[in-house]
């Protein structure tokens, strides 16, 4: 009997061992589940994250259209005659919306690029010259736009292809004070007043000197041999070169997106040619850009194509992004 | 002998469940406090990951008024879970310095003590500062006021 209570005894006390060890392993597994099962949790959350969902894949399609459609544009512009422009570039777009659409829709996604029919999409503009040398830079008709020293070639524009050719500088004009200026003026707001002044200093080797000053005051220069009647200098600001050789004061001239308006200030101090291209169409301001530039042989004032507007849609489950996208000749440099 | 016997086996068996006790106590005293410090680092986790993706979220419409025109329509709709490790918690959008562009998110578990910032930077807009519940929240740029506005869906 007693061996058979002594053996009832060990049974009942590994039962209870037993019973504390399975609470503990329970209690242990409970802890480990919601540790883990929290931090796969996380992961998920993690994973939901993606191109499509966060939004990006808009912004990077519609970059990847405005840069395929520049292209082509560019393209277009080159190889076709003023004039001739608007039906190459129609043509392209459609198929590239197409096939965008076609290709998106597959993914579910809804990616729409059209252009406004009968020539609606296409944003007109005007090439502006003084194409005769030996005039100063002074307004060609129409009278000073601004003060008795200055006046404003153009208005609130964006520009491009913008070229000088200087064939002289007025005597006397060593010092930028005294020398012509031009200011692309813009709101603090854009990024400031950019300018620069074009003087020849005789004391110099290279006594032509075309000086920049940034909205935050850094002046900038570079040189060039001086000009004479048969020997120019050809300021390109969209390339910021001058005569063929980098200028690096007219490399940060870069308004970017903004509109500015260009001042031209001691316009009898500099002699020679200048065109560029802005965004507006010849009947634009007042006086008009015609009034201002259209006096026959020594300036003109030309319609020409700026840029082209197309219209950008991109439709997912999570993202819904509409806007025109304008697609031009990049502006100055 | 015997009678010391049986009482040695009351004693043992009173040890035995005193000590089970004892234990289980402990266990289960220190596992809460590991299961409540992993409880509060899984919310920090879980917030810092919902702050980033709506931080990205923020930025990404802000680019989406990178285009010369104004976009007509904006919006990215996040689905973020409305409890994190069952806490609910609040999103606050909050203005540092909006002349260069610099906001913060804060997110608040309201259970606990947990809360995480994340910075946002805007490039050419501004955000609204603003407070909301967390769940899913729709993202958007107003184009009448220029802003980038985080709203409950």
């Amino acid at each position: 009997m007693a061996g058979v209570a002594f053996g009832d005894t060990r049974r009942g006390r590994r039962a209870q061992l037993l019973l504390a060890g399975a609470f503990i392993l329970a209690v242990a597994l409970i802890g480990l589940t919601i540790v883990f099962t929290s931090s796969s949790y996380t992961t998920a959350l993690v994973n939901q994250e993606n191109e499509v969902v966060r939004g990006a894949d808009a912004v990077s399609l519609r970059e990847a259209v405005q840069a395929d459609l520049t292209r082509q544009f560019e393209h277009v512009y080159e190889t076709n005659p003023r004039g001739s422009r608007r039906a190459p570039f129609e043509a392209v777009v459609s198929p590239i919306g197409n096939e965008t659409a076609g290709h998106y829709s597959r993914q579910g996604r809804l990616v729409n690029v059209t252009m406004d029919a009968a020539g609606a999409g296409f944003i007109p503009g005007t090439q502006i010259k003084q194409q005769q040398s030996g005039f100063t830079f002074e307004q060609p008709a129409g009278g000073a736009t601004g003060g008795t020293d200055y006046w404003y070639p153009v208005e609130h524009v964006e520009v491009r292809n913008m070229t000088l050719v200087v064939t002289d500088v007025a005597s006397g004009t060593a010092q930028p004070e005294d020398a012509f200026n031009l200011t692309f003026e813009t709101p603090a707001d854009a990024g400031g007043n950019w300018s620069f002044t074009i003087y020849q200093d005789f004391s110099l080797s290279d006594p032509f000197v075309l000086r920049t000053r940034s909205p935050e005051g850094v002046v900038r220069k570079c040189y060039a041999d001086s000009v004479a009647a048969s020997k120019s200098a050809t300021i390109h600001v969209h390339n910021g070169t001058i005569n063929g050789v980098d200028c690096d004061a007219l490399n940060p001239i870069d308004p970017g997106r903004h509109k500015y308006t260009l001042n031209f200030t001691r316009s009898d101090q500099i002699f020679g040619k200048y065109w560029m291209t802005v965004d507006k169409p010849p009947t634009s301001g007042s006086p008009t850009l015609n009034n201002k530039f259209d006096t026959g042989t020594r300036s003109a004032a030309e319609t020409v194509l700026f840029g082209a507007r197309v219209r950008y849609r991109y439709h997912s489950g999570t993202v819904s992004y509409e806007t025109n996208i304008d697609i031009a000749h990049r502006e100055i440099a | 002998m015997m009678d010391d016997r049986a009482v040695s086996t009351a004693v043992s068996y009173v040890l035995i469940v005193s000590l089970a006790l004892l234990l289980t106590t402990g266990l289960v005293l220190g596992t809460e406090s590991l299961i409540e410090d992993q409880r509060e680092e899984t919310i920090r986790q879980q917030l810092e990951v919902v702050g980033q993706q709506l931080a990205g979220t923020v930025m990404t419409v802000d680019r989406f008024n990178e285009t010369e025109a104004v976009p007509q329509t904006a919006t990215v709709t996040r689905q973020f879970p409305e409890r994190i490790a069952g806490s609910q918690y609040r999103i606050t959008v909050a203005a540092d310095s909006p002349d260069d562009g610099r906001y913060t998110i804060y997110l608040d578990a309201v259970d606990t003590n947990v809360n995480v910032s994340v910075p946002v930077r805007a490039a050419d807009t501004d955000v609204r500062s603003t407070r909301l519940n967390g769940g899913t929240v729709r993202v958007a740029y107003v184009d009448a006021t220029a802003e980038v506005v985080v709203r409950s869906a």
